[in-house]
């Protein structure tokens, strides 16, 4: 068998051969040598979990650093000094002074044996399957396993199932490992799968036939090691090998799941989580991974501005050496006449949220959010263990870079009494009875990614980007900061909103220009004590919280040592 | 009525007794004829429950389940200070191919099995005991249902049991027929109304078993032999049997004897005492060709090894087997021990819980392995393979059920190679043990 250099695995668990492992907090440690080496772990840890943290490498296929340990798949057998035959490390705990091998010729003939076991009945359909290039049972067996087969038995078969429109069973390339099992029960907690038969006829699923309602299907291909679990949106769309990968941050609520965007041909093929102690474990929800056709759909790819005389509503398509003094001067009049206005989504960048209330304080206008149709709702407010209620990514966020609004109802109102006669919306889409409310006003500039019924209102429309095309910070509903990177390049006339309000500020002589995010984040963290004084550059790859007042212990941001930088890790 | 029971020199049965062959399954016949609850009585007004478990220790007496491991000892690690509850369980799930020996005691005597419940659970101090008994054992259970009931009428069981301020209650749970269920973790999972899946040790029962308590199981006859030894002291029950290997043993012989059936035997004695004394010697013209010592799940030994080893722990040991579950199964010159291979094998197949790699897929390639050679479809390295395929199942599982797969095979092929050579040209047989 040609044996090529090591290949790193790439997974949700993280990047390299070295999945993010959570250590009990217990403050006894305990040490102990693996290969020689001496490893340092809290009381409590698992062999496997001790060993992957101090970067050595032991096979596994069931082990799970966010699930119970089961020592089913016997892969991650190793040699312990004192015990009469090989332990499991998964589910070992370590011991003071324990003295553990995992590179005997003992062991290897053991991962020979499991490798054999396993592919005794796996149908070796790697050309047509979606877990090709990040399947564990693949990249063990070319490490591992004994490279030839010794066996003409007949495989055992079972039907393929359809749990969903989200996910699709190929049994046949069960391993058994029961991951998906553990993970509805101990993670998700609706518990829809289990076993059922016996021994080599064991069968995973539903009991009786019907499709799964929990909302993270998505981890449950996420946690198959092979290709028995897999998504039905990405199935046949790209072969894993060929997508480029982004670390960002989920912007679907107020959870701001860390994630990587799988990227082919500057379109998002598949989302994933990035795996974050901090934030979502090793997790994301169906709605954050499946729901990004939006993106493409109903955006504004031009600047335009209402039609003079025409038909009202009819806008016309206008270049943006139009579009940006025409705003500016409407924006710089109407300050200058005390009859501005501003609405910002809670969707908007703390970096967007900032450059709007430079504008508009430069301007003397007044200030609103937007947080959606049902009004604010509590960022922490959970759906279940990890979906929060709040579809906004950055309310927290929006809310400390304001520090101080007033209620959009009260801004519609000078609307209607004309006290506001020209109005900036970034980013809030609005509802139609809202937009038709603003129906006084005599300019309103909007700037969006997506047609919305604000846009339908306005004056004068500028494209903006979705977040993906564009990078800034987001906080959390926890207070969680995290950075996210341009993933997606923009291919219409679009513009990331950071840079038009860049050059609003400029053209209106209420500001200037910023090089980038980091300098506009840079401004507001010493402007606003509650993102205490942080640079963007000591952003931590899995976000720091912030304290917001409270005196924390460590008071600076620490890389907690895992997992990849937005900046550098791809993933690739 | 033929001979049950045979030791080395004098000294009486002590479970096949004969009052205990007539039945004692009433409290009346057990109390009058049997001392019954005489043993019970003396543990709670004269000792504690350590001192319960030192004479227990000093008897000497091992498990009777399969692993041999001594009771007392296993008594001991039930932590001293807990302030969770302890468990005792009671395994009564006999479903080791060729055994039937807990069945014979569940019939015949089970108010001692009730009094050996309660003198262990008095010793570790548990106040609620479980009998997992396999559904199969329906008459057994009515039987032990009545008996339950007896004895709970009589204020054997319950609360403040005999005015020693001691309680304790005792529950039958009837199992659903898996095998696999009768390995002490898969039973305690089964008991909890898990699927029967074996646990991963550590931790071992003894600190989290039963819902995550301490608990302690042991096997119908090891409970069984407890009034005896409370009644008579630890010393005495160690007077029969051998220095590693005290007391005596029930067997339940099968196959190819004159008289199947259960026998007891001073730990010891010769096989051919257990094998032609008791059992009467082979059934057919074929002299003894193989016997399975303790259940299929043993190694098997040859005629040789049968004649030359005695039944005792050491002994078996010695000869790379073990006494297992007390299940006897003799096989003539008669048989094919590839047939035996296959039709044991074929039993692992269906049983193996399919939790861990090796043994799921393992056990079922042995079948398909040993069906070729059966068939004459093997080669010459399809032995050597089937021995590889064991020793890859061996040790490296959860339980103990992967070694009991694969070491009887191995065993098989190295024993009787040249059986399974012969077959390699020559296929014959349809994989029944006839």
């Amino acid at each position: 068998m040609i044996r090529g250099p090591k290949k790193t695995l790439k997974s949700h668990m993280g990047e390299g051969e070295h999945p993010v492992v959570r250590l009990p907090e217990e403050q006894e440690q305990v040490t102990l040598t693996i290969d020689g080496r001496e490893v340092t772990v809290p009381r409590g840890t698992k062999l496997l979990t001790a060993a992957l943290h101090a970067g050595i490498h032991i096979p596994y296929f069931c082990y799970h650093p966010g699930l119970s340990p089961e020592g089913n798949c016997r892969m991650c057998l190793v040699e312990i000094e004192g015990s009469r035959k090989l332990e499991p490390s998964c589910t070992m705990p370590v011991r003071e002074g324990m003295t553990v091998h995992t590179d005997t010729e003992e062991v290897a003939d053991a991962r020979r044996g499991v490798m054999e076991f396993l592919l005794l009945n796996h149908p070796l359909d790697c050309p047509w399957c979606d877990k090709a290039g990040e399947c564990m049972l693949q990249d063990h067996s070319y490490d591992y396993g004994p490279g030839t087969a010794r066996h003409e038995v007949v495989k055992r078969t079972y039907p393929t199932k359809q749990f969903s429109d989200k996910l699709k069973m190929y049994m046949n390339r069960c391993i058994h490992c029961t991951r998906c099992v553990r993970f509805l029960k101990e993670v998700e907690g609706k518990e829809e799968f289990s076993l059922y038969q016996r021994g080599a006829y064991v069968d995973v699923g539903t009991y009786i036939e019907h499709n799964l309602s929990n909302n993270y299907q998505g981890c449950l291909a996420d946690v198959c090691p092979v290709g028995a679990l897999v998504t039905r949106p990405f199935l046949y769309r790209a072969r894993v090998f060929d997508l480029e990968a982004q670390a960002s941050v989920c912007s679907m609520c107020s959870a701001g799941c860390s994630v990587y965007v799988d990227r082919k041909r500057n379109r998002v093929a598949r989302l994933r989580p990035r795996p974050n102690l901090q934030v979502n474990d090793w997790w994301m929800c169906d709605t954050g991974r499946f729901e990004f056709d939006w993106i493409a759909t109903d955006r504004l790819d031009e600047p335009a501005r209402e039609a003079e005389g025409g038909a009202e509503g009819r806008m016309v398509a206008i270049g943006w050496e139009e579009a940006l003094p025409t705003a500016a001067a409407a924006l710089k009049s109407a300050g200058e006449a005390g009859t501005l206005g501003g609405i910002v989504s809670a969707r908007a960048s703390c970096e967007e949220t900032w450059l709007f209330r430079r504008l508009m304080e430069g301007l003397g206008g007044r200030i609103a959010p937007w947080y959606g149709e049902e009004g604010r709702i509590d960022p922490a407010e959970k759906t279940d263990f990890l979906h929060r209620r709040d579809p906004n990514p950055n309310t927290l966020g929006m809310e400390t870079a304001l520090e101080g609004w007033e209620e959009l109802e009260e801004l519609v109102g000078a609307i209607e009494t004309g006290e506001v006669t020209t109005l900036f919306i970034l980013d809030a889409a609005l509802t139609d009875e809202l937009a038709a409310r603003l129906s006084g006003a005599e300019v309103i500039v909007v700037l969006s990614s997506h047609r919305t019924p604000a846009t339908t209102a306005a004056t004068l429309v500028l494209p903006g980007a979705v977040w993906l095309e564009k990078e800034g910070t987001l906080v959390n509903g926890d207070g969680h900061l995290q950075r996210f990177l341009k993933a997606l390049d923009i291919e219409t006339s679009a513009q990331p909103e950071a840079a038009v309000l860049s050059s609003l500020l400029e053209r209106t002589g209420a500001g200037r220009t910023y090089r980038d995010a980091g300098e506009v984040f840079s401004e507001l963290a010493s402007r606003v004590a509650d993102f205490e004084d942080l640079t963007y550059a000591d952003i931590p790859p899995n976000g720091y919280r912030l304290s917001f007042g409270i005196e924390s212990a460590g008071g600076r941001p620490e890389d907690p040592g895992h997992g990849v930088h937005p900046g550098t890790g791809t993933g690739r | 009525m033929s001979e049950v029971y045979r030791a080395r020199g004098e000294k009486p049965p002590i479970l096949m007794r004969p009052d205990a062959l007539e039945g004692l399954h009433t409290l009346e016949a057990y109390r009058e004829r049997a001392k019954g609850y005489q043993g019970l009585e003396k543990v709670l007004k004269e000792m504690t429950p350590g001192e319960v478990t030192e004479e227990v220790k000093d008897s000497g007496l091992r498990g009777r389940g399969g692993a041999g491991f001594p009771a007392g000892q296993k008594w001991s690690f039930i932590p001293k200070d807990t302030d969770q509850p302890v468990y005792l369980v009671c395994n009564a799930d006999e479903g080791e191919p060729g055994t039937f020996k807990d069945r014979w005691l569940l019939r015949n005597d089970p108010h001692q099995l009730i009094e050996g419940i309660l003198i262990a659970a008095y010793a570790i101090g548990s106040k609620k005991a479980f009998v997992y008994m396999r559904d199969e054992f329906s008459g057994e259970a009515e039987r032990f249902r009545a008996c339950l009931k007896e004895a709970r009428e009589a204020g054997y069981t319950g609360e403040d049991i005999l005015g020693s301020g001691f309680s304790c209650e005792i529950t039958l749970f009837l199992g659903a027929g898996a095998y696999i269920c009768g390995e002490e973790t898969a039973l305690l999972n089964s008991l909890e109304g898990k699927r029967g899946y074996p646990r991963v040790r550590p931790p071992f029962p003894a600190l989290q078993g039963l819902y995550g308590c301490p608990t302690v199981v042991n096997n119908v006859e090891t409970l069984s032999n407890l009034p005896q030894i409370a009644r008579n002291g630890g010393e005495w029950y160690a007077s029969y049997g051998t220095k590693q290997s005290t007391g005596t043993r029930l067997f339940s012989v099968s196959g190819r004897v004159k008289r199947p059936g259960v026998y007891e035997v001073e730990m010891g004695v010769r096989w051919a005492t257990l094998l032609d004394d008791l059992a009467g010697g082979p059934s057919r013209d074929h002299p003894f060709k193989a016997v399975f010592p303790g259940g299929s799940s043993t190694p098997i030994l040859n005629a040789r090894e049968v004649s030359e080893g005695t039944i005792d722990f050491e002994s078996a040991m010695n000869m790379g087997t073990f006494l297992g579950s007390g299940g006897t199964i003799v096989l003539d010159e008669g048989d094919d021990m590839v047939d035996v291979a296959l039709n044991v094998s074929q039993f692992y197949e269906h049983e193996t819980c399919g939790q861990c790699t090796p043994c799921r897929e393992g056990c079922r390639w042995m079948v398909r392995i040993i069906r070729s050679i059966h068939e004459g479809t093997a080669s010459e390295k399809d032995i050597d393979l089937l021995l590889d395929v064991a020793g890859h199942i061996r040790g490296n599982t959860i339980c103990a059920f992967g070694d009991g797969a694969a070491d009887p095979i191995a065993a098989t092929v190295r024993k009787f190679r040249s059986e399974f050579e012969a077959r390699i040209d020559a296929p014959a047989g349809d994989g029944r043990v006839a």
